[in-house]
């Protein structure tokens, strides 16, 4: 067990981020649809529009 | 043992401590704003310039957009999700897999990332600068010398006097600034593709390999790593969202767009006009009231990307113990004057040395988002310790061996020399499999993996790292 002594409002923080509650959320599932159209299909599809046919 | 951890701060977004969620007010409209004027500044020239060293005008935009938006997945991935779940900063964010003393190694890569890039700035910004009094007739040829190095001056104090406001700062002159950006960008693309049309359409690259398939992976390899060096960057902006779904749009078409979108603007200039640098061509094409206009909207442009970098940079150095008990001020002074002598002593020097600036990037920096990426969502299954992140002792659940985790010096290790082996940074000499697979993403990969692997074999089976 750690004894590491945290100033108090760094221990509030801690306290109330460990919380799920008070956590922020993760990616939504077209979170992950965009992310994979912008940084994976996109990206591909640029790649072969761009080579010259 | 006890230890007490303090920070110095007149707010707490001047500090790294960890924003409640009641804090973080900024939706995707502020985040967009905020990230596009990061990632849109001057330094799109140069790396379009380098891009079109080796392509033509459409086969480099499609490489330097489809690496650039590579780029900012992988870093939207390495610290989106951590950032936006407590509020840290991407240095916080990579205290569970180095440690909780080797982070020291991600705040210097920040630091010497966020000097490169605001020395980058700085030189553009005293370029224009000089330019611009010399359209209006205040200076004469060969007075730069004069009005460089007290141009840059002037700028490093007009920054560190804006964020001495914290993020509140950087919002306010974001959005000033974003009308400049979006505006000026679009009437240099205008003007170049109108007034340059046919010679863009003949135009060859410079230094072209003989070898279509490496100058194309070439491009896609620097817009991919001009896009990782966004790693410090992205997490001192995003943890003012309240989550990661405001983020991530924000995150890849604010800040992953922009980058190639601007750069076909130097990337055209460098093809017909030999030279990238919008200061020498703007009042030439534009003639001389709007190119001084223009040229204007560039100078003030610069500031807001200076301003998010130094205030990314001075929330990182935060994390360093004599650095969370100096004023704010004084933090400020320290992130900002590496930036400041490197423009004013060393700024040809700097400027010559862009490319192997760029591999030091992707050297570091691809490995670093692997790792991350790999810790976070395969073996940690999206859960971090936040009060394992703020403490600093040897029994914490971070502290690993000596406050360093062996996973990840080893995978560090072994994505630097996959690197070099794949694309030497100084020469550009490469070697197998980098023409089809760039030197940048099997860096990543043997990073991810390699971390992967000792933590499977050597720190879990040692009840380390609070997996």
């Amino acid at each position: 067990m750690s004894e590491t002594t945290l100033p108090p409002e760094l221990e509030r923080r801690i306290k109330e981020l460990e919380d799920p509650a008070n956590q922020g959320s993760e990616f939504t599932a077209m979170d992950w649809v965009w992310l994979m159209l912008l940084g994976v299909i996109g990206p591909g599809i640029l790649l072969i529009w761009g080579w010259p046919s | 043992m006890s230890e007490q951890v303090k920070q110095s701060y007149d707010t707490i977004d001047e500090s790294a401590w960890p924003l409640l969620k009641s804090e973080r007010s900024w939706g995707q409209r502020e985040l967009w704003i905020v990230l596009l004027v990061a990632a849109s500044a001057t330094w799109c020239y140069i790396i379009g310039e380098y891009v079109g060293y080796y392509l033509d005008l459409k086969m480099g935009f499609a490489a330097m957009t489809a690496g650039s938006m590579i780029g900012m997945l992988l870093v939207t991935l390495a610290v989106v999700p951590t950032a936006t779940r407590y509020g840290i900063d991407s240095i916080a964010a990579s205290k569970p897999q180095f440690g909780n003393r080797g982070w020291i190694i991600n705040v210097f890569l920040q630091y010497v990332s966020i000097i490169g890039w605001n020395s980058l700035l700085l030189i553009f910004f005293a370029k224009s600068v000089t330019e611009f009094l010399n359209t209006i007739g205040v200076a004469t040829e060969g007075s730069g010398s004069i009005i460089v190095p007290v141009a840059t001056a002037v700028a490093c104090v007009i920054v560190y006097l804006i964020l001495l406001g914290g993020a509140t700062g950087v919002e306010r002159v974001s959005k000033i600034l974003f009308f400049f950006i979006v505006g000026v960008g679009l009437w240099m693309i205008y003007l170049l593709l109108t007034e340059e049309s046919q010679a863009l359409a003949a135009a060859k690259p410079a230094y072209a390999s003989g070898s279509l398939l490496w100058d194309y992976t070439t491009g896609v390899e620097i817009g991919i790593v001009s896009l990782l060096s966004w790693w410090p960057y992205i997490g001192a902006m995003v943890r003012e969202a309240p989550n990661a779904h405001t983020a991530t749009l924000p995150a890849m078409l604010g800040m992953g767009l922009p980058v190639p979108l601007l750069s076909v603007i130097g990337l055209a200039a460098i093809l017909v006009l030999q030279t990238s640098d919008p200061s020498m061509w703007l009042t030439q094409l534009g003639g001389p009231v709007s190119g001084a206009v223009a040229l204007l909207f560039v100078i003030a442009a610069n500031f807001g990307t200076a301003v998010i970098g130094v205030y990314a940079s001075a929330v990182g150095l935060k994390h360093i113990p004599i650095m969370g008990r100096a004023s704010w001020r004084m933090t400020l002074l320290i992130a900002l004057a590496p930036v400041a002598v490197v423009g004013i002593v060393l700024p040809d020097l700097f400027f010559n040395s862009f490319g192997s600036f760029l591999a030091f990037i992707g050297v570091f920096f691809a490995p670093l988002v692997a790792i991350q990426i790999t810790d976070y969502f395969l073996l940690r299954r999206q859960r971090v310790s936040i009060r394992a992140l703020y403490d600093p002792s040897p029994d914490s659940a971070y502290g690993f061996w000596g406050g360093f985790n062996p996973a990840a010096i080893a995978a560090m290790v072994a994505g630097f020399f996959t690197y070099i082996y794949l694309l030497d940074p100084l020469t550009y000499v490469s070697n197998s499999p980098y023409e089809y697979l760039t030197a940048s993403l099997p860096t990543a990969v043997v990073g991810g993996v390699v971390y992967y692997l000792v933590t499977k074999l050597v720190v879990q089976p040692s009840k380390r790292g609070g997996y």
